[in-house]
């Protein structure tokens, strides 16, 4: 089973984006509240998590920074990053594209997909084994 | 001896008294120069202050932008946080993946969901809009094949199609050759499945929804063909504005924003490109009062970038020289301008405001040579800020610029020209034809006697005229 920490200082996001990926994936999700808290909180993941979604805008330390001392620390630099944000303009996203990560993803996310958009970004196929996803109208 | 000595003092009073003359005549020559120089430098004066304004305006106008940028970008993320958490609760709940409640319940769980769908795509229309309309949406261009594009979008809205029942089609009737053009590729994708989905959202089951290419010397042009209720005539230019449909209850059936058309709009035209609709014509299948809507796109030749076209636009003008000042707002037309004069042997510089253009051509009026003044001003008339006619206006009233030709880039149609011109001694509509621009341009240098210097001549006669 695939672990993913999420950290997102708003809670609501957080339980939202946990419940989704337990019941559209079944995936295990550990949540983090800053980007201090999500370090300890990946370091503390024994094995460490299989990816790491994380919001952009936090208090004291934002995702940026928090990627940047992932990438110093050997234990975690190896993690899949992807940003969860709704910094949507095309500035931000240039900036982001600067970083290295593994991708970003946007909110308001679609809570039915998010678990195949992540999957999608990382290259993962095995991403509705547990539950399908309700798919959007397409009759064939 | 003392009669030639009177004649001799004579004569030398004489020359006393010319000299005299002819030193009060210089006198009062130097005197009316220093005047002259007097009022020249005044004007100079002036005119320097006057870019100096124009320079701190400009300089106002980004700190402003700046503001915005930021306060829109804040705007948005305040928004969408709380509706993320929104959206995933009522999504989670809708789907019954967490259990299912009554059969009412439910139905509210989904129109509750639905319209957190419809307010996400209203946010992320409005900002898009503004985003565009202010210019600051950048155009990526790249050579692009329509026939490809369009192929991807009739792609993407098949699943929608289906749905609805409707038979999606793609026909192209352009040789392959033609069918290039530098576009956006995304922005251009956006456009096509807006229309395709207008399409599909206004036709009756069973009916067809076709996509028609075609491209000419002249243009490339695609049409979205429906066979739905059609669009009564005095509403086929307003459904381009902003929420402005043409039932007032379309947005609440059909899910949509009311700003689609008016993004559509906006993306055409930082292309250079048309967008209208009209009723069908000739349609072949008409069926019962269903005429159905053609909404038509066109692109100006000038994009088309096959090089074998170039060689068939054979350049009518003969080569130009002079420096000319390209205005547009947008980066992606001010490159293909550009290179255009290039080509055609001008030297230019470029702008991207209207108050930009008035600090450039005051500069380079200052400027001493031998840097050339500019012969010409190509002016876009649909400028944010400060528009293209006001824009012309300040140009004619300063007398370091008044004597600079302009000629008008303008999508408007050329009936509305008389009322439009003002005092711009050339007119080009948009979408242009590279060679009808060539030969304006040449035609307006060429009836204002020459590349027009700014002279210090030239300065007091526009003084003297003002």
């Amino acid at each position: 089973m695939r672990r993913i920490l999420i950290i997102d200082d708003e809670e609501d996001i957080r339980e939202v984006a946990a419940l989704s990926l337990q019941t559209t994936a079944g995936w295990e999700i550990v949540t983090a509240c800053n980007g201090a808290d999500g370090l300890r909180a990946a370091a503390d993941c024994k094995p460490v998590p299989d990816a790491i979604l994380m919001d952009v805008m936090m208090p004291d330390m934002d995702g940026p920074t928090t990627f940047r001392m992932m990438q110093q620390n050997p234990d975690l630099a190896g993690i899949p990053v992807l940003l969860l944000t709704a910094k949507v303009q095309g500035v931000d996203q240039r900036r982001f594209a600067g970083l290295g990560v593994s991708g970003v993803l946007f909110k308001p996310f679609n809570p039915l997909t998010l678990a195949a958009q992540v999957s999608e970004k990382l290259g993962w196929e095995d991403c509705t084994e547990d539950a399908a996803p309700v798919a959007q109208g397409r009759s064939t | 001896m003392s009669y030639s000595f009177s004649i001799f003092i004579g004569l030398f009073l004489l020359c006393i008294c010319l000299l005299g003359v002819l030193a009060l005549r210089l006198a009062r020559q130097v005197r009316q120069q220093q005047r002259d120089m007097d009022r020249l430098d005044e004007t100079l004066q002036r005119s320097r202050e006057d870019a100096e304004r124009q320079k701190d305006r400009l300089a106002e106008r980004s700190d402003l932008d700046h503001a915005k940028d930021e306060f829109i970008s804040t705007v948005s993320h305040e928004l969408r946080t709380p509706l993320t958490s929104i959206r995933g609760a009522l999504g989670l709940l809708s789907s019954g993946l967490l259990g299912k409640g009554d059969d009412r319940a439910q139905n509210l769980l989904r129109i509750a969901s639905a319209n957190t769908e419809r307010l996400i795509r209203l946010i992320n229309d409005i900002l898009d809009l503004e985003r565009m309309e202010s210019g600051r949406a950048p155009v990526n261009l790249r050579r692009c094949s329509l026939y490809d594009l369009a192929r991807e979008a009739v792609d993407t809205m098949n699943a929608l199609a289906d749905a609805a029942q409707i038979r999606l089609e793609l026909n192209s009737y352009a040789t392959h050759d033609l069918g290039y053009f530098d576009a956006d590729p995304d922005r251009i994708l956006q456009v096509l499945t807006n229309l395709l989905s207008n399409a599909i959202k206004f036709s009756p089951t069973n009916t067809t929804v076709s996509v028609e290419i075609d491209a000419s010397t002249e243009a490339l042009s695609l049409k979205v063909v429906d066979q739905g209720r059609g669009i009564p005539t005095d509403k086929l230019e307003s459904i381009f504005d902003r929420f402005q449909q043409v039932e007032s209850s379309d947005s609440s059936k059909k899910g949509g924003t009311g700003l689609g058309l008016a993004i559509c709009r906006s993306i055409i035209l930082q292309h250079g490109g048309l967008i209208w609709a009209q009723p069908n014509q000739g349609w072949p299948q008409q069926k019962q009062g269903n005429q159905g809507t053609t909404f038509c796109v066109q692109f100006p030749r000038a994009r088309v970038a096959e090089s074998t076209l170039h060689t068939m636009i054979a350049p009518a003008a003969e080569r130009g020289e002079g420096l000319i000042l390209v205005c547009d707002d947008d980066p992606g037309i001010r490159t293909v301008v550009s290179e255009q004069l290039r080509r055609y042997g001008y030297d230019v510089i470029e702008a991207g405001s209207g108050e930009e253009v008035i600090a450039l051509a005051h500069e380079q009026a200052m400027r001493n040579a031998p840097a050339p003044a500019i012969s010409a001003i190509l002016l876009d008339h649909y400028l944010p800020g400060l528009s293209g006619w006001e824009t012309l206006r300040q140009l004619k009233n300063s007398p370091a610029t008044a004597s600079i030709p302009v000629i008008v880039l303008s999508v408007s149609s050329p009936t509305e020209r008389p009322l439009l011109v003002g005092e711009a001694q050339g007119w080009v509509q948009k979408p242009y034809n590279e060679s009808l621009l060539m030969a304006e341009l040449a035609r307006v240098l060429k009836a204002n006697t020459g590349p027009v210097k700014v002279s210090k001549h030239n300065l007091r006669a526009s003084r003297l005229t003002a």
